[in-house]
């Protein structure tokens, strides 16, 4: 009978759990959503009384052993969803009802949960013990459902915030003319991606950025891999330097120096050359790859390497087919990392080469823009054109990053 | 054993390496001249392909081959500045009158950058520029440059907009401008110095006085500029807080009817608009003066380092030509400069351009002056206070003399330079005639000397020549050293006099500064690097848990070492010099003043403060943002996780430059944040709304590098921890805190630390945002942070000893920070 009880009043149903937690984050949206009417400046007071009503929603969600705090919480969902009405109303516009359904929904949601036939039994406290059980079911059963349902809410809210640019540049890209405003959608054209892809430079441009970039992901992972290896299983004389002089060279500003850099690159011979930009990227990307890298071999037990010796692997061996297959993960962000700094740099790639053959797509791309002609269609067309290897590449790399053997592999 | 190979394999290389580059690529005097010429032109514009065409025209008529390489035009300058600085600056460079001023004070090895031109050509070949041309291609007494076009601002109008309006006609006033504003719309950046000269022109005041005392704050100045400042802020007639891009775009999409631009937008405007007009700019009352748009000049330039002058100098005058001006003119509307060509049919024929030789000559010439080169930093903060309100106009503009006197007063001057006595001239003395004179050089018109005329300066008639009654003596420009010249003169009855002559004077270049100083450095740090790793394998010997350490970490750090340290170190030395750009590669020790001069510099604190702001927002922003969507894209069933990603991955991959534009749109006045919000805010034009705005835009482009990053240090926690957590009923909070977090330290640690530097140094998204902006004091902005500030200093002021010196003090704070937090989280640790 004890047992029964404390099950009861352990069992809380998945609806008021989730309210509990999700009516939380809205209250913090709704702090941030502030930020706009304080900007507007109006509207700050519904937002106000809003905000007073979700918590105390929060704080008087039904419980067990306070039978009477239901109806208090019905009343504040209530009167969230209205004051959200109201105030949608008062400005009908569409970012301002956006806004007041952060305050309409989930007072709707509440009252339409609290007044459930489930919480309503629970909260009466009249649960027979098989309820109770069939509850914790269905908790389990759904709350995962949920939360990805909550989950999705989020994540189409982010989306929103990264393509809000993106869409703006592909209808520039889209849109005849070079207009870098102008409304969304209200015209048609290739003639961009004509223009660019037409022009013989565009293709040189790829090539070289190609070039470069496989070669700086080559060359930076290449050296990042055994140092951070070295970094991470050994403790050597000189070590902690070593490692913090990795830090040291980004530490200062790279626009100061960039004439003796210039110098260096013309006395080994590395201006107007692959190579030289190859290897200016890659020191510039290691940093950050030996000291990802040296973070995830640290994770990897020092276990597994201790049987494979004795097993007879070499060094070398365990290297490759222990270490290497566990960290593709941080194999992989490191390579797109390399990728990346070399396929979006600027300064040095127009700063060591010196002919147009040389040029990589950054470069290139900033000579489409003069001070006086602007030509931002063709812009926004390269633009896309240069990130749609980025995506493929992602893409590619996606697997590995979901596809660590982690856990299966130390268990192996 | 493969990592010793390797390092074997790269000491060998090495050493080959530098001996190429002793190898001097360049060679002269019998093979083929080879030019290189750096272009500003737009890739793929019209310009470009008249521009190409006549290099290869110059290319198969004289047979000398040209190396055409494109520089995008905001980078143009300081990329010459720095290729110079190595040796390595191509023959040629087109350069505006505007930067005349800052490359007239630069001094590479004590050399300038360009050829003093003033020998190379001939009274004859410069006679066939307009004189106001000429001289803007003057700094100090030098000639830097052939001018090949003007441009200025002009009325650009859509005529299908004007239906009923009787102006703009030649007696149209600023008052009809008003009005038909109102009508049709007008569109012009009010907060834009350039925008507003024709209007200071106008009202009867000037830049400067004919000493080059800043006059602005004269006569009717600040009525000037605050009748500008009105049209958008008190009459409402340009919306407001038009820039440059959007009135361009309002124009184009027949928002409004009336823009002030110059001809260079006449090609785009006229595909989208039917009827194009130009007009003159009007008068500011009826019997009062027109507007005087500044007039800037483009032009070729021949650099110091060229060894090819004669060759240069062929081509920036070919490429100045009235044949090529012509074209340029007719397919580009690129305003020519050739005297000639102000008459020639088909140029008279086309109304644009006769339009803007009218408005060129109400202008004002641009003048190339110290003070005209630091008049677009200077005038700034005060066009900022007049528009928002924080001062009248007067007394803005008061201080922005002010400043402008101080800053003249300060900055340092380059030494002067001198001729090469004999270079490319050839003395002649011979008894005068009479009526006029023609000299004759080859049979070609060199100059005349007009009867009379007794004192020519050396601009229009030849070097150090002087008349007196009987006898002229002469410098004659434009010889070719080593060649022999026939020199006839003729007066009015014939030839009265002929030599046969020849110059062995050489052109003195810049020693070229050799490489095997750095060589020497970087060996020398290689080396010692070799010798430290060596030693510490030494010591550890007998460690059997560090065996052959070293040789894992060497090549990664022997390749950071070659290419990083020596700069590093540099800027260190260059930190404790005075050098500067009128002294670049002469500098000397100086010691500590420089760090003296930064910290009790006036804005030390504030920026510093900003950059604090600035940084810690970012990372802690990033990686909180990061985390969490990691953490919840981490859920293997969560549908449309890889198209989630894919989409969150788009500001990492997209470059930045346009989406930082973008961003930059979407909060201006016009823009789609007031459009949603239904509200009319300028955010950038406010000092913490400016702040607020782009800490936001780097946190967008900064979460999806994190959030990958966080993603693949996700994998590394085992799954089975997961399994018993739930098991044992532990809340995802309570899973996230206990067992997500201490599992991420290891890779959180180390991408905060970078993150913080990397955002501590971040330049460019400041820079296309705010440009450290708005500024309505002098020393740093609103926006800058420590890396901007330093940008300016060097590249602006051209102080590089005491830029150096800032970077050294981000450096050190850099240092501390990372010190300290890597002490405190334990980050070097190696498993044990």
């Amino acid at each position: 009978m004890n047992a029964d009880k404390t099950m009861r009043d352990w069992y809380v149903p998945l609806e008021i759990s989730i309210l509990n937690t999700w009516l939380r984050i809205v209250i913090v949206i709704n702090i941030f959503l502030l930020t706009f009417d304080v900007l507007r400046d109006s509207g700050i007071i519904y937002s106000l009384i809003g905000i007073f009503a979700l918590s105390i929603l929060i704080i008087s969600l039904p419980d067990i052993t306070k039978p009477w705090k239901r109806d208090l919480s019905l009343v504040f969902a209530g009167l969230t969803t209205i004051v959200g009405i109201i105030s949608a109303l008062s400005q009908p516009i569409a970012f301002i009802v956006w806004m007041e359904l952060w305050l309409i929904i989930p007072g709707l949601v509440s009252i339409y949960w609290i007044s459930s036939p489930n919480v309503t039994e629970w909260n009466n406290n009249r649960l027979t013990i098989e309820k109770v059980e069939s509850g914790l079911a269905r908790n389990k059963r759904y709350e995962v459902s949920y939360q990805r349902f909550g989950k999705h809410i989020i994540l189409l809210h982010f989306a929103f915030i990264v393509l809000l640019p993106v869409i703006w540049i592909l209808d520039i890209a889209f849109s005849p003319g070079n207009t870098l405003g102008g409304s969304i959608g209200d015209s048609f054209s290739m003639e961009h991606f004509k223009k660019v892809l037409g022009g013989d430079q565009f293709l040189v441009w790829v090539k070289n950025s190609l070039i470069v970039s496989i070669g700086t992901t080559i060359a930076g992972v290449g050296l990042a891999i055994p140092a951070a290896y070295g970094f991470s299983r050994f403790k050597f004389s000189g070590r902690n330097p070593a490692m913090f002089s990795f830090l040291l060279v980004q530490m200062f500003p790279g626009i100061i120096i960039i004439v003796p850099y210039f110098m260096v690159m013309k006395s080994l011979g590395l201006l107007d050359s692959h190579l030289g930009l190859i290897l200016a990227y890659s020191v510039t990307a290691l940093p950050l790859c030996v000291w990802m890298l040296k973070g995830f071999f640290d994770t990897v037990p020092i276990e597994l390497e201790e049987a494979a010796l004795l097993d007879g692997c070499s060094k070398f061996e365990i290297f490759v087919k222990i270490i290497l297959p566990l960290s593709l993960p941080a194999v992989a962000v490191t390579a797109l990392f390399s990728f990346l700094a070399a396929w979006n740099e600027f300064l040095l790639a127009l700063t060591f080469n010196s002919s147009n053959d040389m040029y990589t797509l950054p470069v290139g791309l900033a000579s489409m823009i003069s001070s006086t002609s602007q030509s931002w269609g063709d812009f926004a067309a390269a633009s896309i054109l240069v990130s749609i290897p980025v995506v493929v590449l992602f893409i590619i790399f996606q697997r590995f990053l979901i596809e660590g053997l982690s856990a299966g592999g130390v268990k192996g | 054993m493969r990592l010793r190979c390797f390092l074997l394999v790269l000491l060998f290389i090495l050493p080959g390496c530098m001996g190429d580059s002793e190898e001097d690529v360049k060679q002269g005097n019998n093979e083929t001249i080879l030019l290189e010429v750096w272009h500003t032109f737009t890739v793929d514009s019209m310009e470009e392909e008249v521009f190409l065409e006549a290099i290869s025209d110059f290319s198969s008529e004289t047979g000398i081959e040209v190396k055409v390489t494109s520089k995008p035009y905001d980078d143009a300058d300081q990329q010459f500045q720095i290729a110079a600085q190595g040796g390595e600056a191509p023959d040629l460079l087109r350069v505006s009158s505007d930067s005349l001023g800052k490359f007239g004070e630069t001094r590479v090895d004590g050399f300038p950058l360009f050829e003093d031109l003033r020998p190379h050509i001939t009274p004859a070949q410069r006679n066939q520029y307009d004189p106001f041309a000429m001289d803007s291609m003057r700094y100090g007494e030098s000639l830097y440059a052939i001018p090949a076009s003007f441009d200025c601002l002009s009325l650009i109008y859509n005529k299908a907009l004007f239906d009923g309006i009787e102006e703009p006609n030649p007696n149209w006033t600023i008052d009809d401008l008003m009005r038909v504003g109102e009508q049709v719309g007008l569109q012009f950046p009010v907060k834009s110095a350039y925008w507003w000269l024709p209007f200071l022109g106008g009202f009867g005041g000037e830049l400067f006085d004919e000493d080059g005392n800043p006059t602005f704050d004269e006569g009717q100045s600040a009525e000037s500029l605050q009748w500008v400042m009105d049209l958008e802020l008190e009459h409402g007639i340009i919306p407001p807080g038009t820039q440059k891009i959007a009135m361009e775009d309002s124009f184009e999409a027949w928002e409004s009817g009336m823009i002030i631009d110059g001809p260079w937008n006449w090609a785009r405007y006229g595909k989208g608009i039917t009827e194009l007009g130009q007009a003159l700019l009007p008068k500011v009352n009826t019997d009062g003066e027109y507007l005087s748009p500044l007039v800037a000049y483009k032009g070729w330039a021949v650099s110091k380092q060229s060894s090819q002058k004669v060759a240069a100098t062929d081509l920036a005058l070919y490429l100045s030509s009235e044949e090529v001006q012509k074209k340029f003119a007719l397919q580009t509307y690129t305003m020519p400069t050739s005297v000639n060509l102000r008459n020639d049919v088909d140029i008279q024929n086309d109304p644009v351009i006769t339009g803007f030789f009218l408005q060129a000559d109400l202008g004002t010439p641009a003048p190339t002056t110290l003070g005209m080169s630091k008049f677009y930093d200077v005038i700034p903060p005060a066009l900022e206070q007049v528009y928002t309100g924080s001062s009248d106009a007067q007394s803005a503009l008061e201080m922005a003399k002010e400043q402008m006197v101080i800053t003249i007063q300060e900055a340092e001057k380059a030494a002067p330079v001198s001729l090469i006595d004999g270079y490319r001239t050839i003395d002649v003395d011979f008894l005068l005639g009479t009526g006029n004179h023609s000299i004759f050089v080859d049979d070609v018109l060199h100059s005349v000397i007009k009867k009379g005329s007794t004192s020519e300066d050396v601009y229009t008639g030849c070097l150090s020549s002087y008349s007196n009654e009987t006898t002229y003596q002469c410098a004659l420009t434009g010889m070719i050293p080593n060649k022999e010249h026939r020199i006839s003169v003729n007066d009015s009855t014939g030839q009265i006099f002929e030599v046969f002559a020849t110059s062995g004077v050489e052109d003195i270049l810049p020693e070229k500064r050799g490489t095997s100083g750095v060589l020497y450095a970087v060996g020398s740090i290689v080396i010692s690097l070799i010798a430290l790793l060596s030693f510490g394998a030494f010591l550890d010997k007998k460690k059997s848990s560090s065996k052959n350490a070293q040789i894992y970490i060497a090549p990664a750090l022997l390749a950071l070492a070659v290419l990083t340290f020596y700069p590093v170190l540099y800027g260190f030395y260059l930190s404790l010099t005075n050098a500067s750009v009128v002294r670049l590669g002469d500098e000397t020790l100086i010691g500590l003043s420089n760090f003296v001069e930064v910290f009790t510099a006036d804005g030390f604190l504030k920026v510093t403060i900003f950059t604090l702001v600035w940084t810690v927002s970012n990372v802690v922003a990033h990686i909180t943002i990061g985390l969490f969507l990691a953490v919840i894209l981490n859920d293997k069933r969560l549908r449309g996780r890889i198209t989630y990603r894919t989409i969150m991955l788009l500001p990492w991959a997209i470059p930045s430059y346009i989406s930082v534009l973008i961003w930059r749109g979407i909060f201006e006045p016009s823009g789609l944040l007031n459009d949603l919000l239904g509200t009319d805010l300028n955010l950038l034009a406010d000092p913490t709304g400016a702040q607020v705005v782009v800490i936001l835009v780097n946190i967008w482009l900064g979460v999806p590098f994190m959030m990958m990053s966080l993603s693949g240090a996700l994998q590394s926690i085992p799954r089975e921890m997961y399994e018993a957590a739930r098991v044992d009923g532990v809340s995802d909070w309570e899973q996230f805190r206990h067992l997500t977090l201490p599992n991420l330290k290891s890779a959180i640690v180390p991408l905060s630390l970078l993150g913080f530097i990397w955002t501590f140094n971040m330049f460019n998204v400041i820079y296309l945002m705010t440009d450290g902006g708005p500024n309505l004091t002098y020393g740093p902005g609103s926006t800058d942070i420590l890396i901007t500030y330093v940008y300016d200093v060097a590249f602006i002021d051209g102080k590089y000893g005491l830029a150096a010196a800032w970077s050294v003090v981000i450096f050190a704070m850099l240092l501390l920070f990372s010190w300290r937090y890597m002490k405190q989280t334990n980050a070097m640790e190696a498993v044990s």
